[in-house]
Order: structure tokens, then C-alpha cells, then sequence
């Protein structure tokens, strides 16, 4: 079964340079977590600290409730997928999985047993007496997952596993990877710069900048509520309008920008006077049937794609405030033509005001 | 076949195919072939005074090999450089294995850099000069001894180049970059991954090298020991400057036909150690299960 993992005060410094300052976080036994980021933001950093491939230069990690300073990778209870996979090319399928088992002195026949019970569980039938690099990438992702799992961690590190996969084999594996983790209940520590991966997969996700833990919330609060600048614009796309607050109304508050003033949640209570930026999700934006409402600006279409099932629309506003509208194809959607002049609007339920500051990714 | 000269003439042309064939074709027949034929037909004919060369007696007879399987004292001296050339060749690896696995999989940056010139800058001298360095340093007299007696271990001077010890010890000196090179470049293409997955799944270093780094070393490591054991074995300085009468080499039997004008003698002695050689390394191949193929790599 799981274990859960704290991160406490974790700093790590190379030289100079902080991989990761001050992370607090406590990951759940048996939950899905995953730390989503860009590349170089810390998160294997992050990951080959837990595994106790290096203790941090400050701050406590506790496994299961134990301070694990000073403990091997070999002796934690976590195991670890590494991004390349890292099987061993000179074993068999069967001695690569068996190998945890082997090092802890399992005896033939049990190990054989074992080394049986993962093959099924990952659906690699057949491929036992292989070597592993007679394998497709699908099945060596598989046998890497077996032989982690074969060692009955209660952490399972995952260091961005499926980016070799290609795009059918990796949705396909997400799910299984989230199915073995229910099944097996160990907590799971998933490593990702891919946000669809990390939404659809985990049970919480922690955003993080340049070594910085931004937010830990469950997905569709992530997506919906985000706390800072970077969250909001590293995961999904957004329209970001800055402006200076004029008034406040309770949770709202009116954002006066050069495109016009806008009335949108204040969810960090900003105050009169403070400059701060409008994020609104493209699905949020939609044509403006009453033009005289709140909310409503008046853009040329720049560019319009049908991709199907939505249109993307790129319009732009007089003062050359760029916006983006992704109008879902249900039959009420009237013909736009580029260039055309439109009355589009957003409710201010969906259009949060963040602080400014930070690193913006656009 | 005719898929590689289509290659090779697309990539260099007719006179850079030629250049090659020329090049190579000259050094293989003149400095490999040839000689290797001379010395071996020397070994099959008698030595006989210069008029009789050409004469009845000059034909081809098994004689100068019978000579050496009947000689005991050749037989032993043979016998015994195997010996002690095995022993530079283990010795050697013990040393080497270690200092390339830290070159290749520790070491990094600056370290690396530093570490390669230590290896490297002993073999800009030439290596007489550096057998010379351990005779002084071996002597009765030398530093070592003198060393010893100042810090009271011993009180009279120890005879170092007594028996094969001095031998040896030169030559796994003289070697050790021929052992540490192979085995460093098969390691650094090892993934470091793998290592720290191993680890991970709870494997002592122990078993981590025994396991992952030696399967995946094994090319370099024949390699290596090839190269030493033929260098051990091929020698004639090393001998010469460090050993004493005891620890007479087979090279250095060659080495008196030749000087005693009896060219046929030390031809047949001569082909025998490059027949242990050729064996050595199939022995070493089959050992460690690698292919001729691998070993060029």
C-alpha cells in the first residue's frame, strides 16, 4: 500500500543556482500527484530527492511519516521510472523485472512468481524470455512499470514517462497507468511539462515555475482558479487583459483598461488603485447578443481556423487588444467572416483578476 | 560487398578509394605481411653457412621448433613469461577497472580533464626513460629502499629486482593506460540511469557492477587485457632494465638468437609467442563472450 510523502521547507542548491526553493507539499497515501512544469523548472530535481538519489540542502523529506536524511535510494520504499525507461538491454524482460526481487534475495520459484503476476498485470503476455530491446517503445514502458512495481514500492516515481511514446500510445497508457494505481493503491509522483497528461491523470497537481511550487489543488481547481500569473498561463490558454482597479463591489471589482472597463471576480481582494491583469479561458468568451450588457467589446476578426468540433476565432479590438474566442460548433453559431467587425462579451464569473508579477509563460 | 564499394565511392570518390586501397594495401603487405612471411620462413629453414644457403641443406624442416619444445630451460622461461604476463594483465585490470569507472561515471568536468593528463603525461617520455625512473627508484640504493630505512621499517636495503616482482610492477606501470582506455570508452557509454535504477531497486554497488557495469564493460575489458597481455609478453626493455637473471623473459631469448647470429632459431621462438598472442586474445574473446566485431568498436 501507499505511503504519504512531505515535503517540508525542501531546498535544493547547486553552486549558486536554486533547482527548487522552499517546497512545501504533503502528497497523500495512495494519491496521484503530479508536479507540472517547464523544462529546467525543478521537478526531476524535485523527484531525484524523493527517490534519495541526493539529500536537499535544507528542509525534510518524511516518507510515511519517516525523515528519510541520509537514507539510500536503495533502501527507501520508493521506486522509480526513469524518462529514458533505463532498462538493462543485457537482460531478459523476465531478469529486468526480477531484478528488485533478485537484489532482495527472493527465491527462485517465488520470483518466477512474481515476475508472473506483473507480466499480467501490465499485459506483456508472452514476452517473458525476450530481450528488451526486441520490444516497441509500448512494451518497454511496460516492462519499466513492472519491474518498479516488483519491488512492492509504496512510492511510485514517475519521470516523465510517456514523452517517447507516441500521441494514441500515450493516452492509451495514461489511463492504464491511472488504472494500475487504483489497483495497486501505491502513491504515485508523476513528473510532466504536459498539462493534459497531468489534468487528466492526477488527483492533485502542483504547478511549478523556476523552482517555485506555484499551486497544489485538484485539476479543475487549477484550471479554474488559478492563484497566480503563471498558473493561469501555463495551463490552458487565456486572454490576458491588464488594467488598473477603479472600484471594488464585494468579490468583484471594475478593471479599467484601454479597451474599456471590465467587471471580474477579485479573488485575492485587490485594492482600489492596484494594477492587475484579466485572465478569460477562450471557451468563456461568446458573441454578444445584448450589446449594451457588461462586458462586451467590439473586435474585428483577424483570423478565424474551423477545427470541427469548435472554431477558434483571433479577433482584435480597436486600441489592437488581442483576443482569442473558441466558439463550440453547435448549430447556433452564425457565419463569421475574417475581417468582419463583432460584439463579443465574458461573464464576469469567468474572468479572475491576478496580481502582476511573477514569471508569465504566453 | 558490392553495396560497401558503391558506398565507399559515393562518400570518397575514385581517388579517395584509391588513396585508402593504396594506403592501407602498402602498410598491410609491407609492414605486416612480408615480414611476418620472412620470419616465418626463417623459422622453417636451418641455419646454415652463408654458402650453403640456396644449397641442398636449405629446405624447409620442422627443426628449430623441436628445438624449443626440447629445451626444457626454453620451455620453462615460456612458460613462466605467460605466467607473469597474466599476472601484469590482472594486476593491471584491478588498477584500471576502478580509475576508469570514476573517469567515466563520477568524475566530472575539470576532474575528468586533470585526471586523463595525470594518465597520460607519463607516456610523453619515452619508455626506456620511464623503466630507468623505476630502476632508480628499485635500487638497492635508490629512493624507496632509502625511504624505508629513514622511516626505520628496515634496516638493510631490500633487493627489489630480485625474481619477477620489478618486472611486473614496470610493466603494469608502463601498460595501464592500455588497459584504462577500452574499458573507459565502453563505460561512458553506459547509461548513468541505469545504474541509479539499479540502486533504486535496492542493489548494492557490489552487485550494480557485477550485474550491469561489467556485462556492459566486457568488450573494453578484453580489449584491455588483450592489449596488455601481448604488450607483457612482447617486451624485451622492461625485462632488460628491471629484472634480474632470475626473471629472464622469453623476449629475451628471441632477443640472444638474434644476437647469437642464429636468425632461424629466434624466427621459430618468435612465431610461437605470436601464436600465444593470436591465442590469448580468441581465449579472451570466447571468455568474454564478444565478437571480433565488437572488439573493434
Amino acid at each position: 500500500m501507499g505511503q504519504d510523502v512531505e515535503l517540508l521547507d525542501v531546498s535544493m542548491r547547486f553552486g549558486e543556482f536554486y533547482a527548487a526553493r522552499n517546497i512545501n507539499v504533503h502528497i497523500q497515501a495512495g494519491e496521484f500527484f503530479s508536479f507540472l512544469g517547464p523544462s529546467g523548472c525543478g521537478k526531476t530535481t524535485l523527484l531525484r530527492l524523493i527517490s534519495g538519489f541526493m539529500d536537499p540542502s535544507e528542509g525534510q523529506i518524511k516518507i510515511g511519516g519517516k525523515d528519510m536524511r541520509g537514507i539510500g535510494s536503495n533502501i527507501r520504499p520508493t521506486a522509480m521510472i526513469f524518462q529514458n525507461l533505463a532498462l538493462f538491454p543485457l537482460m531478459t524482460v523476465e531478469n529486468n523485472i526480477g531484478f528488485g526481487l533478485e537484489v532482495r534475495g527472493v527465491p527462485k520459484a517465488k520470483r518466477k512468481k512474481k515476475v508472473e503476476e506483473l507480466i499480467e498485470l501490465v499485459d506483456l503476455y508472452g514476452t517473458g524470455d525476450r530481450m528488451v530491446n526486441e520490444l516497441s517503445g509500448g512494451q518497454m514502458q511496460r516492462v519499466a512499470i513492472a519491474r518498479a512495481l516488483a519491488v512492492n514500492p509504496a512510492v511510485l516515481l514517475l519521470d516523465e514517462p510517456l514523452s517517447a511514446l507516441d500521441l494514441r500510445l500515450r493516452s492509451q497508457m495514461r489511463a492504464e497507468l491511472r488504472n494500475i494505481q487504483r489497483r495497486t493503491g501505491v502513491t504515485f509522483i508523476y513528473i510532466t511539462h504536459d498539462q493534459t497528461e497531468a489534468l487528466t491523470m492526477s488527483d492533485r497537481v502542483g504547478v511549478m515555475s523556476i523552482g517555485k511550487l506555484e499551486q497544489v489543488a485538484t485539476p479543475d481547481v487549477i484550471y479554474n482558479n488559478p492563484e497566480t500569473i503563471f498558473v493561469a498561463s501555463f495551463v490552458g490558454e487565456s486572454n490576458i487583459i491588464q488594467g488598473d482597479i477603479i472600484s471594488i463591489d464585494g468579490d468583484y471589482a471594475v478593471l479599467k483598461t484601454t479597451s474599456g472597463s471590465f467587471f471580474c471576480k477579485n479573488p485575492q481582494h485587490m485594492g482600489q488603485g492596484e494594477t492587475a491583469t484579466i485572465f478569460i479561458r477562450p471557451e468563456t468568451v461568446f458573441l454578444a447578443k445584448e450589446p449594451n450588457a457588461d462586458n462586451v467589446l467590439t473586435c474585428r476578426t483577424k483570423n478565424l481556423s474551423f477545427e470541427g468540433a469548435y472554431a477558434v476565432v483571433t479577433l482584435t479590438t480597436e486600441q489592437g487588444q488581442l483576443l482569442t474566442m473558441r466558439l463550440n460548433n453547435d448549430g447556433t453559431v452564425p457565419r463569421i467572416e475574417e475581417g468582419e467587425n463583432i460584439k463579443v462579451r465574458f461573464s464576469r464569473e469567468n474572468a479572475f483578476l491576478l496580481k502582476n508579477g511573477g514569471t508569465p509563460i504566453a | 560487398m558490392r553495396d560497401f564499394w558503391n558506398t565507399a565511392l559515393r562518400d570518397l570518390g575514385k581517388i579517395g578509394v584509391a588513396y585508402i586501397l593504396i594506403t592501407v594495401g602498402t602498410w598491410l603487405v609491407f609492414m605486416i605481411l612480408i615480414p611476418q612471411l620472412i620470419m616465418f620462413d626463417y623459422s622453417l629453414r636451418p641455419m646454415l653457412p652463408l654458402r650453403e644457403l640456396g644449397g641442398p641443406k636449405d629446405v624447409w624442416t620442422l627443426k628449430n621448433y623441436m628445438v624449443f619444445f626440447s629445451n626444457r630451460l626454453h620451455m620453462a622461461i615460456f612458460f613462466k613469461t605467460i605466467w607473469s604476463s597474466l599476472i601484469v594483465t590482472v594486476v593491471a585490470l584491478v588498477i584500471c577497472y576502478p580509475i576508469a569507472f570514476y573517469l567515466a561515471k563520477v568524475a566530472r568536468g575539470a576532474k575528468v580533464g586533470l585526471l586523463m593528463l595525470g594518465l597520460i603525461i607519463p607516456y610523453w617520455i619515452n619508455e626506456l626513460l620511464r623503466l630507468f625512473a623505476w630502476q632508480i627508484i628499485l635500487a638497492d640504493l635508490g629512493i624507496l629502499n632509502q625511504l624505508l630505512i629513514f622511516l626505520g621499517i628496515i634496516v638493510d636495503p631490500i633487493n627489489f629486482r630480485m625474481g619477477n616482482g620489478a618486472v611486473i610492477l614496470g610493466m603494469t606501470y608502463a601498460y595501464i593506460l592500455f588497459m584504462v582506455f577500452p574499458i573507459y570508452n565502453v563505460m561512458e557509454s553506459l547509461d548513468s540511469n541505469q545504474l541509479d535504477a539499479a540502486r533504486d531497486l535496492g542493489s548494492s554497488w557490489l552487485r550494480i557492477h557485477y550485474k550491469i557495469v561489467v556485462p556492459h564493460a566486457k568488450p573494453g575489458i578484453a580489449v584491455g587485457c588483450t592489449m596488455t597481455f601481448m604488450l607483457a609478453a612482447g617486451t624485451v626493455a622492461a625485462p632488460q632494465l628491471l629484472g634480474s637473471p632470475s626473471s629472464f623473459w622469453f623476449t629475451q631469448v628471441i632477443n640472444t638468437n638474434f644476437e647469437c647470429a642464429n636468425w632461424n632459431l629466434g624466427a621459430a621462438y618468435a612465431t610461437v609467442l605470436m601464436l600465444l598472442c593470436v591465442m590469448f586474445m580468441f581465449i579472451m574473446l570466447k571468455i568474454f563472450k564478444v565478437g571480433l566485431k565488437e572488439l573493434t568498436q
